[in-house]
């Protein structure tokens, strides 16, 4: 019987790599970051929210709840490009729309056999509070087993970050290199993090993660690689984030065409 | 003798008919302009097809429609605003710059006036400012239905109605007015040297005289190309228009490169940029096909900003079409986000259709 089990649980996982999407719209577990690489969704947006004890933000403040909007474009097999907005509702006639961050993510090392796949990511300096900012270095390997799909991740936060000062006129001028943890919020991200991520179905999965903050339990489903929806749990508290995501290819011929191409 | 005489008549009826049936199954898939120039073993077909940006897919679509035809070689002409751009062989989309012979064929057998079609073009107009405290999200965001006219080869004229739909942006009511509205005139002096002129009301509130020059060969990696213009303020409100002296000069030049990888080109752009500032711009562009995506950085004498653009294809393209109408969504929707939303720094504005530089680097 639990055979027969294994057998249906290990044909229903794809053959494909299992990737799951973050909180700012990169492929990654909850809060950390991974190495997939969506090679067929050129475009992704993703909407999260992150309940105000545990923001980013760090101040004891339940104005502190935070949106995430984020839209990811994937430039070539190598390099991807994001956009995220912190978007803090309960402040916005104080902040505005919030924190913007790009950064790119590029990919060093196809996952081979015995070779983990290996993605560095870096974010734009220019941010006089480089709250979101992380600079990192991370590695997978999954494992294909008989009871589904297991990824494990690791990877190590830069613990220094590129602030611009306030009131200088010349950009480049401005850039000083700060310790994190001699700013806000800087424990996330900042040294060795590390995840686990399970699929023992095609359509969803549990995850396990350490964010160098927290650790962080959740779990996803999704629909086909195109929808995605997450929620995850902070130190085992009562607080829970969400997240809702969905890719796009970019590269779809026009429809007269494809319609053409369907009758033909 | 009698024999060879029959033989060749009917050989060359048999040609016509493949050439008018070329014609005629081509312009029923909304191709425009269609001149088919039969030589002894290729057939040479000028086309243009507005609703496709991408003119890969305009071939693609040809080659679905006419099938398979062994025995001819076919060669694909295709035009942008009424001026032929090059040669590719339909089987390999091999580029070759255009012949004096067949220059001169479109010369003769180009007519604009006949032989398109009334368009009808949905296409949005959004500019958005992210960033004010007070209110975050200022979004205008009117609907332009507009059309294109050839009235003379390579001449143009432009021109719609601006549907507004909401304005949190900026001080216009919302009323219906006219669409930017301009004369347009593109030509080709030289192989693979491009010159167009326009004039008339623009995007952004811009209005007055535009002019781009470019050289771009489809097969080398290597362009170049200058904008320049002498531009002022306009805005319609509805007791009238209000405008600024047309005494805003900008002149950029720019040199591209396609790298060769994944379809990544690079630009380098610098000098005086629309709001007089001079300075620098270097854009990353990828292209999808349909779509271009782009990342930017600038500094200017008046502050630096990054940001992105992209480009597309609006879906889903073709509503209707007849013989003499077609109703579509626009080819080509372009936005641009700045990360700097307070200085204005390296902007550059649109004029209402592609830019030189962007149409052809599709090619």
């Amino acid at each position: 019987m639990l055979k027969k089990l294994f057998f249906i649980l290990a044909f229903y996982v794809s053959s494909g790599a299992t990737s799951q999407i973050n909180f700012m719209g990169k492929p990654g577990l909850m809060m950390t970051p991974g190495t997939a690489w969506e090679e067929d969704y050129h475009l992704g947006s993703n909407f999260a929210v992150i309940p105000w004890e545990y923001s980013l933000f760090e101040s004891s403040s339940e104005l502190n709840t935070t949106q995430f909007y984020s839209v990811r474009a994937g430039f070539s097999s190598f390099m991807e490009v994001n956009l995220s907005i912190a978007h803090r509702p309960k402040m916005a006639d104080r902040i505005g729309v919030g924190d913007r961050q790009l950064d790119f993510r590029f990919r060093l090392l196809k996952e081979k056999k015995y070779q983990p796949a290996v993605v560095i990511g870096l974010s734009v300096p220019g941010s006089t509070s480089p709250v979101m900012h992380h600079d990192y270095l991370v590695l997978s390997k999954s494992f294909k087993t008989r009871l589904g799909f297991l990824k494990a991740n690791l990877g190590y936060g830069s613990p220094l970050v590129v602030r611009k000062l306030p009131g200088k006129d010349n950009f480049f001028n401005s850039l000083h290199l700060d310790r994190k943890e001699d700013l806000r919020s800087g424990n996330y991200l900042n040294g060795f993090f590390g995840g686990l991520g399970y699929m023992p179905v095609s359509f969803g999965g549990l995850m396990l993660e350490y964010d160098t903050r927290t650790l962080n339990i959740g779990g996803f489903l999704k629909i086909k690689d195109r929808f995605y929806a997450h929620i995850f749990n902070f130190e085992a508290s009562s607080s829970w984030g969400i997240s809702f995501s969905a890719q796009f290819p970019l590269d779809r011929k026009p429809k007269s065409l494809r319609d053409a191409k369907h009758n033909n | 003798m009698r024999s060879i005489i029959i033989s060749t008549i009917l050989l060359c009826s048999g040609l016509h008919i493949f050439g008018q049936e070329i014609e005629s199954k081509l312009f029923a898939s909304g191709f425009e302009n269609v001149i088919v120039r039969e030589e002894k073993d290729s057939t040479f077909v000028f086309f243009e097809h507005r609703e496709f940006r991408d003119p890969y897919a305009s071939m693609e679509y040809a080659n679905l429609i006419l099938g398979d035809r062994n025995n001819q070689e076919l060669i694909w002409i295709p035009q942008f605003h009424n001026v032929p751009i090059g040669h590719y062989s339909a089987k390999y989309f091999h580029f070759k710059s255009l012949t004096g012979e067949n220059k001169e064929y479109f010369k003769k057998h180009n007519k604009p006036l006949n032989n398109y079609r009334f368009h009808f073009r949905f296409h949005p107009d959004v500019a958005a400012r992210f960033g004010f405290y007070s209110n975050p999200f200022e979004v205008k965001f009117n609907m332009v239905l507009d059309s294109r006219i050839y009235l003379l080869p390579g001449f143009s004229i432009q021109t719609g109605v601006r549907i507004p739909i909401v304005n949190s942006l900026d001080s216009q009511e919302n009323y219906l007015s006219p669409a930017p509205s301009m004369l347009h005139y593109m030509f080709s002096p030289m192989e693979n040297h491009y010159l167009a002129i326009s004039t008339g009301t623009f995007y952004y509130d811009r209005y007055g005289l535009d002019f781009q020059y470019r050289y771009q060969k489809p097969d080398r990696r290597f362009s170049f190309g200058l904008e320049s213009g002498l531009t002022g303020f306009y805005r319609f409100y509805r007791d009238g228009y209000r405008t600024s002296d047309m005494d805003n000069i900008y002149a950029v030049g720019d040199v591209a490169y396609q790298t060769g990888i994944e379809r990544l080109s690079l630009r380098l752009s610098a000098g005086r940029f629309l709001f007089e500032d001079y300075g620098i711009r270097i854009d990353l562009i990828k292209q999808f096909g349909s779509v271009d995506l782009g990342l930017y950085a600038s500094q200017t004498d008046i502050g630096s900003t990054a940001g992105f653009q992209f480009a597309f294809q609006l879906f889903p393209g073709k509503i209707f079409r007849t013989k003499r109408v077609e109703v579509r969504t626009t080819e080509a929707f372009r936005w641009e986000y700045s990360y700097n939303s307070f200085e204005p720094v390296a902007k550059k504005f649109r004029i209402g259709m592609e830019r030189l530089a962007d149409a052809l680097r599709q090619f």
